[in-house]
């Protein structure tokens, strides 16, 4: 099998993240901020190093505003939800997944909250005068994604965060596509509540998602319970991380998750992305000389994140995916639980299929998977 | 040499504190409250040796909040 759809969930995990996924089982089996024996605690150590390393690459203020989630629609949805007021309003991009959409959708639901969508162009100039003349006296908040899981599409995020700053509304970030990526740093761009899944750029298992909260953002809750704190207390505690982190964490998910930290430091975000966008460029190199194929933008690294959607004329993104996989080529077909980006690309009746690569892909994978599309292209739709 | 301890918010805290402490040369150890805090219930400390005035100066300077502090033989 050639994987190539590393945007859905990184594939192969590193070694150290699958041996620290068996071996914590193993020797950090214990239910860490539980107990006081040295399992526990030393559970906790373990857990407690992988928010420094998070805190870290994207320059959190402490490494209590780390926030362990079950994934990204879990941090997206506890930034939105808690941001959420009532006779509040949001702004968000043409982008967006639907792990933004739906929640935005659904709190739009008893008239109580609305939101407004922001066309996306490639000028980032007047993508942030989009989205500054959507903002109004009730913005309770923007929510963008750093890149678009379709197409690539990188949103200019710093740009957004001094908009932000100057309303002083606080930013959400949907770095799905992007965290282990390119270079984030929260107090930088001003990003009040960063969003990420564990088990995509940041090559850990999946079952984990960070939520970084800066220092001035405060969420409202939407799930209490047990934190080993203040047990005595009805109230769910005030102090981070605690107040967001209840009931038993995905212990050694978390501690994998901070191998693949570790892995990307040792191997470098910047070379990977190298590596990842040459992948690209050479697919979309190929392409453009194939009359059989269509690509939606034109690739460049500086405003793509290295994902390539293409079709051919007489197929859907799903027909697409299916024959490839016949040849061993795994890669997604269909909407990407992204209506939205699809209907600003025009490809709501087709979808696309979707390339998405990662620092184990190989030049060997590109080059078969064009030979690939070159015989599909070849064998006309009966 | 007297021991105490520094109650905290949650094990991330006392780890924190633990981490903070060992870099200036504070041993400390992550241990679970002694007697369970008649208001808040369950909770981690650190237990020190040596001087814990220099240890909560340097835990509020690195803004860790110390709950309470008392020696080994008081209570928190």
């Amino acid at each position: 099998m050639i994987y190539l759809d590393n945007s859905a969930t990184t594939y192969p995990k590193p070694q150290s993240v699958r041996d620290a996924l068996y071996q914590s089982t193993i020797s950090f089996g214990a239910n860490p901020g539980r107990g006081g024996y040295r399992m526990s605690t030393e559970t906790a150590s373990q857990i407690y190093k992988v928010r420094e390393n998070l805190a870290e690459m994207f320059g959190a203020e402490s490494e209590e505003n780390v926030i362990f989630t079950l994934n990204c629609t879990h941090a997206l949805n506890m930034a939105i939800k808690g941001l959420v007021r009532k006779g509040g309003h949001a702004v968000t991009s043409c982008l967006e997944h639907n792990s933004v959409m739906r929640p935005l959708e659904k709190l739009s639901e008893n008239g109580n909250f609305s939101y407004d969508t922001v066309r996306v162009s490639d000028d980032d100039e007047k993508t942030v005068r989009n989205f500054e003349r959507k903002i109004r006296q009730n913005t309770s908040f923007i929510v963008c994604t750093y890149a678009s899981n379709v197409f690539g599409d990188i949103l200019p995020i710093k740009k957004l965060g001094l908009l932000a700053k100057k309303y002083k509304i606080p930013l959400i970030v949907d770095a799905a596509q992007a965290a282990g990526i390119l270079d984030i740093d929260m107090k930088r761009d001003n990003i009040s509540c960063l969003c990420m899944p564990g088990h995509k750029g940041l090559y850990g298992p999946a079952g984990t998602g960070v939520l970084l909260l800066s220092d001035d953002t405060h969420l409202d809750t939407i799930v209490e319970g047990g934190t080993g704190s203040e047990s005595k207390s009805l109230i769910q505690p005030s102090f981070l991380p605690d107040r967001f982190e209840c009931g038993t964490q995905n212990t050694a998910g978390i501690i994998a998750l901070g191998k693949g930290i570790e892995f990307l430091k040792r191997e470098k975000i910047s070379s990977i992305h190298d590596r990842e966008c040459f992948l690209i460029e050479s697919l979309y190199g190929n392409f453009l000389k194939d009359k059989d194929v269509i690509v939606y933008n034109k690739f460049d690294r500086k405003k793509f994140v290295p994902i390539l959607s293409f079709n051919f004329a007489d197929r859907t993104g799903e027909e697409t995916a299916s024959l490839l996989s016949d040849y061993g080529i795994a890669l997604r077909g269909g909407f990407h639980c992204n209506p939205m980006a699809h209907e600003h690309y025009g490809t709501l009746s087709t979808g696309t299929a979707r390339v998405s690569v990662s620092a184990f892909n190989r030049k060997n994978d590109i080059n078969y998977l064009i030979n690939c599309i070159n015989k599909i292209a070849k064998s006309k739709k009966v | 040499m007297s021991r105490s301890y520094l109650k905290v918010n949650s094990v991330t805290h006392a780890m924190k504190a633990k981490n903070i402490l060992s870099a200036n040369g504070i041993y400390a150890q992550v241990v679970r409250n002694g007697n369970a805090d008649k208001r808040e219930g369950c909770g981690y400390s650190v237990l020190i040796d040596g001087d814990a005035d220099r240890a909560v100066s340097l835990l509020h300077a690195n803004h860790v909040k110390i709950l309470g502090h008392g020696d080994v033989h008081g209570r928190l």
